[in-house]
């Protein structure tokens, strides 16, 4: 389903990439997502959603709630396939992004006020 | 069957063993959760997996079953109320019970034979939904809302939900939608206390213990279909909702596919 | 640890349908379930999905015992497991009379269920054995080894929820 040249670019993010699909959504689970600089853990487990939800394009979920240079509202807490994922508000308009790219889009929200 | 439960024996020679081995889940302890706790625990239930995080407020008295002032001015935990109504009634009762929301602790309520859902929006509804439905945990979801109009009598309206596995979902009865999740995510933080009163939380709980009753028990030999029960408050009505006789409710459900049981599985890619 | 078997009425219902269905020399039948399976709170669930019927073709004419199947048809059940990635349950029926795996099935598990788990060591196998109108008990190995344990609940989850033993 993900083009393995993009899943390639994903790895240059994270230590690995695995897929799981719930209620016919399917996410992509970054292990150890490296962080923008400023930011509290460094790396993290990450969810990426590629379909729209809750209002959102696509989201990246965080599993724990990290510190960065902003404050960020964060404004989902709870389980995607059986575990417990964070998310801030941060939209990230619909486009063609490459995965990778579009992870970045996510990670921007880190680095910016608003 | 026992004395003590000899007025339900219309439920059938078994429904005594059946009741008191059931393991039901509540998930919320509030105004809905509440009822429902006292209701199973005086029918017999005496099996639980039980989550609340909150502590007894003076705001809750109104309507949170089995609270008083003193556990408003000591903040008992909502839990503790709990526990004390199941005990009321039956001394060893097995309580597992969770200061916390369920999502913190998972999987005791995996174990469920049946679930209760007293959650306050859609985005815990649809979470605990998809968390029944990976472990064939027939969920029954109640709540209430109050809309407040400027210039108009409130409109109290609820639902009682049964989501059964492989039957249609509350995203199949259009009741979790991805615009009301929108709207719910676009508000966060921002919802304020939310109007309840105890005689509409328990007409939704006391119905939905009924049918937990019937469809463990089978006592009306008539429960076969989809369960999804609109409450209009201010006229005092409940009744199937009128989606139902919409003709796109689908039978098998497909938004949660047989491959989405058990514990997920991370495909490495 | 303890183990809990959840399957859907519908899905009961094609087992029964199927198994319920006379043999010319068989006394029972027997089906393969295959699904998928979980951990929590010291428990093992499976979750059959799907059934696969054993084809008339592959009984063995054996006196003195209820049904006996050939090798083909354990390894398409074999090949199964294999290819889903899933748990398998051999499943057949006893009347309500007979509420428990009597010694013959138990033994035959014993010798049939090992061969499952070796082809998918990841998933929890066993037998699961549906009596009367709405019983149910299974027995489970666990995955990567282990003693098989009894379900202390099946249940057949629908309109109604039938829970089977005495819950755990």
């Amino acid at each position: 389903m993900f083009p393995d040249d993009q899943i390639a670019e994903l790895k240059l993010l994270c230590d690995s990439v695995a897929s799981c699909d719930e209620a016919t959504v399917s996410y992509i689970l970054l292990r150890n997502l490296a962080l923008p600089e400023g930011c509290v853990p460094a790396k993290v487990d990450a969810l990426l959603c590629t379909n729209e939800r809750e209002g959102y394009p696509s989201r990246l979920f965080l599993a724990e709630q990290v510190q960065s240079p902003f404050a960020r509202n964060w404004n989902f807490n709870g389980q995607i396939c059986q575990r417990t994922w964070h998310a801030f508000s941060w939209k990230v308009p619909a486009t063609t992004m490459r995965l990778a790219q579009l992870v970045r889009a996510h990670l921007d929200g880190f680095r910016r006020a608003t | 069957m026992s004395e003590r439960f000899s007025r339900q024996s219309f439920l059938g020679p078994d429904a005594e063993e059946i009741i008191q081995g059931a393991l039901i889940g509540v998930a919320g302890l509030g105004g809905g959760g509440s009822h429902i706790v006292q209701q199973t625990a005086h029918i017999g239930f005496r099996r639980f997996v039980l989550y609340d995080g909150d502590v007894v407020e003076d705001s809750n008295l109104n309507r949170l079953v089995g609270a008083t002032v003193e556990d408003a001015r000591r903040e008992t935990p909502k839990l503790q109320v709990a526990k004390r109504t199941i005990l009321g009634q039956d001394s060893s009762a097995e309580i597992d019970g969770h200061q916390t929301r369920w999502q913190d602790a998972p999987e005791p309520l995996r174990l469920c034979d049946l679930v209760f859902g007293c959650v306050d929006s859609f985005s815990e509804r649809d979470q605990l939904e998809k968390a029944c439905r990976r472990h064939l945990i027939p969920l029954l979801d109640i709540g209430l809302g109050v809309t407040v109009i400027e210039g108009q009598a409130p409109v109290m309206g609820g639902q009682i939900i049964l989501s059964m596995p492989g039957g249609p979902c509350m995203r199949c009865l259009g009741f979790i939608t991805d615009k009301r999740l929108a709207e719910e995510a676009s508000r966060y933080g921002d919802a304020g206390p939310r109007p309840q009163v105890i005689w509409a939380n328990g007409i939704l709980a006391s119905t939905a213990v009924g049918f937990a009753v019937d469809l463990l028990t089978d006592w009306t030999r008539r429960l076969r279909s989809v369960v999804y029960l609109e409450y209009r408050g201010n006229e005092g009505v409940l009744r199937p909702h009128p989606r139902l006789a919409d003709r796109g409710i689908p039978d098998t459900c497909p938004h949660y596919p047989p491959s989405d049981l058990g514990d997920p599985m991370f495909r490495p890619l | 640890m303890k183990a809990i078997v959840r399957l859907t009425q519908r899905l009961a219902a094609e087992i029964r349908a199927d198994l319920e269905r006379p043999h010319p020399f068989a006394a029972e039948r027997i089906g393969f379930l295959f699904g998928r399976w979980a951990f929590a709170a010291g428990h093992m669930m499976v979750y059959p999905i799907s059934y696969l019927p054993v084809a008339d073709d592959n009984y063995i004419e054996a006196p003195f015992v209820g049904a006996t199947i050939n090798s083909a048809a354990i390894r398409a059940a074999l090949q199964a497991t294999l290819d889903d990635k899933a748990a398998c349950l051999h499943v057949h029926l006893h009347p309500s009379q007979l509420p428990r795996f009597s010694d013959l099935d138990l033994r035959e598990q014993d010798r049939l269920i090992p061969s499952f788990c070796a082809t998918n060591r990841e998933a929890p196998h066993g037998a699961l054995m549906l009596w009367g109108d709405a019983g149910g008990a299974a027995r489970l190995w666990p995955p990567r080894g282990g003693p098989p344990l009894m379900a202390g609940r099946v249940a057949f989850v629908g309109y109604p929820t039938v829970l089977a033993g005495v819950g755990q």
